[in-house]
């Protein structure tokens, strides 16, 4: 035993002489004093107040030893365009965590706890015979904490929990008081696995308050190195998913990384939560922030991912500050994703027109949401309560219309100028009522020629007249479709005899499985996109007989699952 | 027209089954190559001289692209713009070539960000790398994994 240069102090300690020898040895580096009530604070094994170990053993008498102390990580400040200089002292409480005190000898555990919401934990006083060494370990998991907070575990890619122990040790006598604070350093291998912990927890706890309950566990799947990507796999047999269920998260050495990226973290989350929550029929992929011609499930499904960071911003900025990474002055609206020393960002409340527009563009979807949370009386438990209640029942596709479905049953406030802002029209356009041949409006006779696809609790149908002379051609289409429209068109005489139909100009009827709805590949999902594909074209029209003519207009009964029941349409009629 | 369904694609069931939800995608994109697309990363011996090709494209029309182009890690700047700045139009791409020298020890890195801001808190931004030089030493292995008090599997890393 090697003794340090130190000043020698007597205690009066009724312990075992080798115990006492030990306290005698620990006052060295600091303290004083020549009785019992003097406290013996043994060197502290790292000066730094944070990043690292720190222990003191304090006599408090009896037989038994109380363990205690505090656990923390650092983590990283983030503002738009990327992380700031602000990290030196950035530490929060790892929250909620299983401590364990190890027996450095045989690696078992002798006694555990889990910490509080401040990072603290107390192990209760006990007799540890013959553990000589022992060190503390935290774990990267929150299941069986004793507060009933959200279940998180945190795991590398080859299905192993992350634990942080002290590289020091300690002997835990009896009649003492320990206190082992640990402080994770971002530069420690497992520290981003504790960042993915308290995001997690954050938006459980979120949840909780709109659910009334926890969401089930949360696995998720990070490893410095893991270049795949960062997503949220809902089911088990996908090679980008290779263990299961779950939410991986990016860490391309040298490259992108996401384990700080609280946002992206978030967004990845709210896929969680509909998939455990709500239906979700969305089939994936890479989606870009400016597509305005997504499928309406996966414009759904990436908005509500986009807008959830905001929702779960929202709330801390109200309940409990600190546990947000966002530098002063970055607005909850706004999304972050830092890269390699950089980083982008946009901002869900302010990004407005084109192409941020439709309901098959994920930030119009986005929008909506984050301005139903701010302006209407219902706020966030009104979205949830058509999220929870209405769609997860709703029959699919689940898309921004099952949505306003859900809203118009459900909730008091209009949404029509919320939804308007983004043009997007669920509402009877100025022709109606034009159900049929009867309330048949003249082309352009409603100031234009644009018209919705849209009826509450049934399908609508637009009549069109016009007067067609006999030997000439007309050209008679849709075309200019909008927020996922898919028309068919009917042609009839004044006497309603079928003359011609028409469901997709390019002559195409989509069927699940063979021309649509299945994966190339490459792994891409194969869908017509929303952006006119859908379009109807009737053939060259020459009457023989001059008169009245009706169109009838409709959403195609072969509509693939990726348009919308309602939509936008423009029609047009040419004569040649 | 009608059509029979049959099912075109047999690997659709794993790929359902699974479906992945990945992060946005910024409407801005950059990628660093070799201009002689036959050269691989481990081709460029230290001292080695390359050209590369820093392509930037925008799926969105915008007034104001910005590039600009790091080198690091003992990696010289030959030749070429390290930076450029202008419009670009809806799927437009701007690319710059440059020469640069791997360093005669270590590994150095070129690395190229493509950024479009745009108003009310939004800006667009792409990032990527390329490394040239030695290859760097590969992190130290994983610690063996333990059991925790529950006999699951875990991997404890320290801290002093």
């Amino acid at each position: 035993m090697q003794i340090a240069n130190c000043k020698i102090v007597k205690c009066r300690v009724t312990v075992p002489l080798l115990i006492s020898v030990f306290a005698l040895l620990s006052g060295c580096g600091s303290g004083g004093g020549s009785d019992s009530s003097v406290t013996i604070t043994p060197p502290i094994v790292n000066n730094n107040s944070k990043g690292g170990c720190f222990t003191t053993i304090t006599p408090v008498g009896g037989s038994n030893t109380a363990i205690s102390g505090k656990i923390e990580y650092q983590d990283k400040e983030y503002g738009l365009t990327g992380f700031t200089n602000n990290t030196t002292n950035y530490y929060k409480a790892v929250r909620y965590a299983e401590v364990e005190i190890v027996n450095s000898a045989t690696s078992s555990t002798i006694a555990s706890a889990f910490t509080n919401s401040s990072g603290l934990y107390r192990i209760p006083a006990a007799t540890y015979t013959n553990v000589t060494s022992a060190y503390l370990r935290v774990g990267s998991y929150t299941t069986g904490n004793t507060n009933s907070k959200p279940p998180v575990e945190i795991y590398d890619l080859s299905g192993n929990l992350y634990a942080v122990g002290c590289d020091s040790t300690f002997t835990p006598q009896a009649g003492t008081s320990v206190t082992t604070n640990l402080s994770i350093p971002t530069s420690n291998e497992a520290a981003g696995a504790f960042n993915l912990m308290d995001v997690f927890t954050s938006s459980g706890e979120f949840i909780n308050s709109l659910a009334g309950a926890n969401p089930p566990l949360l696995n998720a799947y990070w490893e410095v190195g893991n270049s795949y990507g960062t997503w949220y796999c809902s089911g088990a047999g996908d090679p980008l998913c290779p263990r299961g269920e779950g939410i991986y998260v990016l860490n391309e050495v040298n490259g992108d990384t996401d384990e700080y990226d609280d946002d992206v973290l978030w967004h990845e989350y709210g896929h969680f939560v509909a998939a455990k929550f709500s239906k979700d029929d969305s089939q994936g992929g890479i989606h870009y922030l400016d597509d305005y011609t997504l499928d309406l499930r996966l414009a759904w499904s990436e908005g509500w991912g986009d807008f959830f960071p905001a929702a779960v911003k929202t709330w801390l900025n109200s309940t409990n500050t600190a546990l947000l990474s966002t530098a002063a002055g970055v607005s909850a609206s706004q999304y972050v994703d830092t890269n390699n020393g950089s980083g982008w960002s946009f901002d869900i409340g302010n990004s407005i027109g084109a192409p941020y527009i439709y309901s098959s563009n994920e930030v119009a979807v986005a929008n909506i949401l984050w301005r139903t949370m701010n302006e209407t009386t219902s706020k966030m438990s009104g979205i949830w309560d058509v999220f929870y209640s209405y769609i997860r029942t709703a029959a699919s596709p689940i898309n921004l219309e099952t949505f306003w479905d859900g809203w118009l049953e459900k909730q008091p406030d209009s949404l029509e100028t919320i939804f308007s802002n983004r043009s997007i029209f669920f509402k009877q356009d100025l022709c109606e009522v034009d159900d049929s041949v009867a309330a048949a409006k003249g082309i352009g006779a409603c100031g234009g020629d644009e018209h919705y696809l849209y009826k509450t609790g049934a399908s609508d149908v637009d009549f069109v007249s016009f007067s067609a002379n006999a030997g000439t051609n007309y050209t008679i289409e849709t075309y200019n479709l909008k927020n996922g429209a898919d028309t068919y068109l009917t042609l009839y005489d004044s006497s309603m005899n079928k003359l011609s139909e028409n469901d997709n100009a390019n002559g195409v009827i989509y069927v699940s499985g063979f021309n649509y709805d299945y994966y190339d590949s490459f792994g891409n999902y194969i869908y017509p996109l929303n952006n006119g594909t859908l379009s109807s074209k009737l053939p060259l029209f020459t009457p023989s007989i001059s008169g009245t003519y009706y169109i009838k207009v409709n959403t195609s009964p072969n509509i693939p699952k990726s348009a919308g029941r309602y939509g936008t349409y423009t029609l047009k009629i040419t004569n040649q | 027209m009608f059509v029979l369904a049959v099912p075109i694609s047999l690997n659709a069931a794993w790929r359902i089954s699974g479906k992945t939800s990945g992060k946005p995608k910024p409407p801005v994109q950059i990628s660093i190559s070799p201009v002689n697309t036959s050269i691989a990363p481990a081709d460029i011996k230290p001292g080695d001289a390359v050209e590369l090709k820093v392509a930037a494209s925008s799926r969105i029309e915008a007034q104001k692209m910005e590039i600009k182009i790091d080198i690091t890690g003992g990696a010289e700047l030959v030749s070429g713009e390290t930076e450029w700045s202008g419009p670009v139009a809806k799927n437009g791409e701007k690319i710059l070539v440059i020469t640069v020298r791997a360093p005669l020890k270590g590994q150095g890195q070129v690395k190229a960000t493509a950024v479009i801001p745009v108003s009310g808190g939004t800006s667009f931004a792409a990032t990527a790398s390329y490394s040239l030089g030695e290859e760097k030493k590969k992190d130290k292995p994983k610690p063996p994994a333990k059991k925790d008090s529950k006999g699951r599997d875990i991997i404890e890393y320290k801290v002093r």
